[in-house]
């Protein structure tokens, strides 16, 4: 699993795969804290001194993200009329989650949250955080699950969680990965 | 099939077999917006005085030279696809590579096509070649094509 922070998809091309023009280039990410689910994207124009784009695109609408762009199947995507969800016309309802203290469930300070780290392919959605230590000192990564609490304070997160914490980015890919197969399977 | 490469023939002089006239030398192509075929051949003049003459009209894109029948065969730019492969907005060589995942996989280098049928074979880029079956779109911006690894997730 490639994995991406969020922050770095800002400002990267929009490119439709049906004629290889970029449409658009994202503006900021939109993410919803309360769910943990990346919502979508807005939009500026592609150029110098562009302007903000009205139309947005929705996470489900995207084909993949890469490191250098975010493709689409085609400009259709993010037209005007598509149907946004409803947290990516409506800003101010996700809980912002950066800048959130992390508890493990069993009283433990992880950290404070730095960044929302996404899957990058053909399947674009929140899988972790970054955290940075309470001392400010190292960096890990912990993987999202149904059952984190967020406050808008403080993120608590199961202890089962916390043995897939990672220190760096490409061994958390696989630590999500093993995660989801093991935990998440066993909860169903 | 007889393959040759988009920068072997540049240059190479088109004459009308009618009059035994020069009308112009291979200057680029205009491709359909898949990036597989050769619509027309871009032989001289700029902007809207561009003259082309279509794939289709061609007697034989020949080793040492493009034939057409006659010099009413060319034809000027008259739509919007036409005039950006013209200004050079919309060519393979040069164009930024990109897969269908978002990753940026180099640049074009040369292109070989099938001098009988106008049809795109391979694109030869700084990275390696990538067979057309893989080509999905070429736009201003890059060439679209498929994940070249198949076994990333």
């Amino acid at each position: 699993m490639n994995l991406m922070r969020a922050s770095e998809v800002m400002g990267l091309p929009v490119v439709s795969i049906a004629s290889g023009e970029d449409v658009a280039e994202v503006r900021d990410v939109v993410y919803d804290g309360e769910a943990h689910r990346l919502v979508g994207f807005t939009l500026n124009k592609r150029g110098f001194f562009a302007g903000r784009l009205k139309a947005v695109l929705a996470a489900g609408s995207v084909a993949a993200i890469g490191p250098d762009a975010v493709m689409i199947e085609s400009e259709s995507e993010i037209d005007e009329n598509s149907t946004a969800p409803e947290p990516l016309k409506d800003l101010g309802e996700a809980r912002p989650v950066l800048g959130n203290r992390v508890l493990s469930a069993d009283g433990t300070d992880l950290g404070e949250v730095v960044a929302v780290i996404l899957s990058t392919g053909d399947r674009a959605e929140a899988v972790g955080y970054e955290l940075k230590s309470p001392s400010h000192t190292d960096t890990s990564f912990v993987p999202i699950s149904a059952q984190m609490a967020l406050s808008g304070e403080n993120l608590v997160v199961p202890v089962e969680a916390t043995q897939f914490i990672r220190g760096d980015l490409a061994g958390f890919g696989a630590a999500v990965a093993s995660y989801r197969s093991d935990v998440l399977e066993q909860q169903r | 099939m007889s393959i040759d490469t988009f920068k072997q023939v540049d240059r190479r002089p088109v004459i009308a077999s009618d009059s035994a006239e020069s009308i112009g030398t291979v200057m680029g192509f205009v491709l359909d917006a898949a990036g597989r075929q050769i619509e027309s051949i871009y032989i001289g003049g700029r902007g809207k005085h561009a003259h082309l003459v279509d794939w289709a009209t061609l007697t034989s894109f020949g080793a040492d030279a493009v034939m057409v029948p006659s010099e009413g065969d060319r034809t000027t730019v008259d739509d919007d696809h036409q005039k950006a492969a013209v200004q050079g907005n919309v060519a393979m060589v040069g164009s930024r590579v990109l897969t269908i995942e978002g990753l940026d996989v180099g640049v074009v280098d040369d292109v070989d096509f099938d001098t009988e049928t106008g049809v795109i074979v391979r694109v030869v880029t700084d990275h390696g070649p990538i067979e057309a079956s893989r080509v999905r779109s070429l736009g201003s911006y890059a060439l679209v094509v498929d994940a070249i690894d198949a076994s990333t997730p």
